[in-house]
């Protein structure tokens, strides 16, 4: 993590904001590839399909993407595995003891509460949540996807009846995932109260020290001064860059 | 006035006496040559051809109360010249408002736009005019069991000139049935159609690679009709929602139709040993496009109906997952309502609550 500068911090590198941007691209043209077939029933799928240039062509986009996606889904493990940087930020990822009672305060907060804002780290419990969900979906969606496109050995080894099944998974699990994108993903980040229009942190990668100290209290006192008590240093937390 | 009176009266019988006769004369006038059974005549190329009409036959026909000039309208004097004779022109009578009462449609615009009414335009002696089919001085009602043409009689009919392919359509399910005088099974023209029948490469057909399948669920998803047969009309419903059948609405041409899987004439039913779609056969079959296909093609159903229990575990993910759709997006849509009504309510208490601290 790089020092504060002015007002705002650096929160995301260059390569985690080129891998969202590719992930971003890939998943927005798989969701409208894939709902195209998913709803080839209605006028929405019908006119997805012609605008992707008709069955097959859409098919030959669907695959493109799909190719991209395993392309930044490697080049994502790689960093988080081989860079100091993007293994600490895997670290910060983890679900540690503070999110279990952060859940349990949103939930209050939602029945009508009174907020109460946690000392959240770099990350939210809900920011974790939805980057596990996300790369758990994108690994399944891979890995029915891949049967489907190699049908045939899928058929070979294990029988015909495994492509309706996968057909079946990789359908209802895409719409669930593009529903939580846009209902949850992008309203938390772009569409809420206090954020809207957008966030452009994905963008330029940066945050105001402000947000981060109501936000992320507890990252706003370990950049502030480098006082990191041993509270921040737990090991749900591990930093192990910067 | 009784002399008149007997005198009208012969007159009359003798007028309509010389009219029979004259009919009747004319007739016989043909048949002096062509009753007789030898009559014949040999082509330049050595081909014997009987020139013989059956007049009994000719008779009970439906054109029986016609004369011969009638429809050989080239023939004024007998006897007549020996070439040069026209084949007989259907369309003078058969046109729609004929003044003589014959049936008349437009049938015969799309007999010209078939594969046979151009075959026939172009010239190729092969190609059969309404004769080919109809028969000549044979020609009944389509409901009478002697037609040509009436249902059970239309694959010999066909197999004339089609012979290959009506052998094989013989031994099919659907030729089987028919041998056994089953009225509901599909003869030649239940799916290529009657006098508009084109080549199955044309996209015209309703045999056509896209067509196809729309041709056999005219049938095959007739629920009452497929329950005699203990058939599942689901198999078109399900067909159309796979892939194959999505892509084929599409207009992909070459993915799987029916007829890919299942035959064309030699269609037979899946327990039959010779049946492409026999799960002994089934490697062979999926693997004309799908290289590489072993036995294992044939565990499992191809035709799944996710929404049916019958489909198994299938069945029951398409379920868990509807259902998890169904919280998801209640869940969401719910948490969004909450957060919006917690903001609103946090900025009202604020304001109310003097100055912000924030």
């Amino acid at each position: 993590m790089q020092a504060s500068q002015g007002d705002t911090v650096q929160r995301f590198s260059v390569a985690q904001r080129v891998q969202h941007l590719l992930l971003m691209l890939a998943v927005t043209v798989l969701a409208l590839t894939g709902l195209a077939l998913w709803f080839h029933d209605t006028a929405f799928g019908r006119t997805l399909i012609r605008l992707e240039g008709g069955v097959g062509t859409r098919g030959e986009i669907h695959r493109w993407a799909a190719g991209l996606l395993i392309a930044v889904g490697l080049w994502h493990v790689l960093y988080t595995v081989f860079t100091r940087y993007g293994h600490a930020e895997l670290m910060r990822m983890l679900p540690g003891r503070r999110d279990g009672t952060s859940v349990v305060r949103s939930f209050r907060a939602l029945a009508g509460a009174r907020p109460r804002h946690g000392e959240h780290g770099k990350y939210r419990t809900a920011q974790k949540v939805q980057y596990w969900a996300i790369a758990l979906a994108a690994l399944s969606m891979t890995v029915t996807g891949l049967g489907l496109w190699f049908e045939t050995a899928t058929m070979a080894i294990s029988s015909a009846g495994t492509i309706s099944l996968l057909r079946v998974i990789h359908g209802f699990e895409g719409t669930l995932l593009v529903i939580f994108l846009l209902l949850w993903h992008l309203y938390e980040v772009h569409l809420r109260p206090g954020v809207f229009p957008g966030d452009g942190s994905f963008l330029h990668g940066r945050m105001s020290l402000e947000r981060l100290r109501r936000e992320h209290a507890r990252e706003h006192r370990r950049l502030a001064g480098g006082v990191g008590t041993a509270r921040d240093a737990g090991s749900e937390n591990a930093e192990a860059g910067s | 006035m009784r002399v008149l009176g007997y005198a009208a009266l012969v007159l009359a019988l003798a007028g309509a006496g010389s009219a029979m006769a004259q009919q009747a004369s004319r007739i016989q006038k043909c048949e002096v040559c062509h009753g007789k059974p030898d009559f014949k005549k040999v082509l330049a190329n050595g081909q014997v051809v009987s020139l013989h009409v059956d007049m009994e036959e000719f008779r009970a026909s439906v054109h029986g109360e016609r004369r011969c000039e009638e429809c050989h309208a080239d023939i004024t004097e007998i006897p007549h010249q020996k070439h040069g004779i026209q084949k007989v022109r259907c369309v003078r009578c058969h046109f729609q408002g004929n003044p003589v009462g014959a049936p008349g449609s437009d049938i015969v615009e799309s007999y010209r736009q078939s594969v046979h009414g151009r075959e026939m335009a172009a010239g190729n002696p092969k190609a059969p005019s309404c004769q080919g089919c109809h028969g000549a001085h044979d020609i009944r009602k389509r409901d009478e069991a002697e037609s040509r043409t009436t249902r059970l009689e239309i694959p010999k009919t066909c197999g004339r000139c089609h012979i290959e392919i009506y052998a094989e359509y013989r031994t099919s399910v659907h030729g089987v049935g028919a041998a056994d005088g089953d009225m509901r099974v599909p003869v030649c023209t239940t799916c290529h159609g009657e006098h508009d029948i084109q080549r199955h490469e044309d996209a015209a057909s309703r045999v056509s690679p896209l067509q196809v399948s729309v041709t056999c669920s005219t049938c095959h998803s007739a629920e009452p009709l497929m329950e005699r047969y203990g058939i599942s009309s689901e198999q078109v419903a399900t067909y159309s929602e796979s892939f194959h059948g999505i892509a084929n609405r599409f207009g992909m041409e070459t993915v799987a139709n029916c007829s890919s899987c299942h035959g064309i004439h030699d269609i037979r039913s899946h327990a039959d040993p010779l049946s492409a779609v026999h799960p002994e056969n089934l490697p062979a079959t999926c693997g004309r496009c799908h290289p590489g296909a072993n036995a294992n093609f044939a565990r499992g159903r191809i035709h799944v109906n996710p929404k049916s229990k019958d489909a198994g575990i299938i069945f029951y993910v398409a379920q868990f997952f509807k259902w998890l759709t169904i919280i998801t997006l209640t869940g969401l849509a719910l948490h969004i309502l909450l957060d919006l009504t917690r903001i609103f309510l946090n900025r009202r208490g604020t304001r109310a609550a003097g100055d912000g601290h924030e």
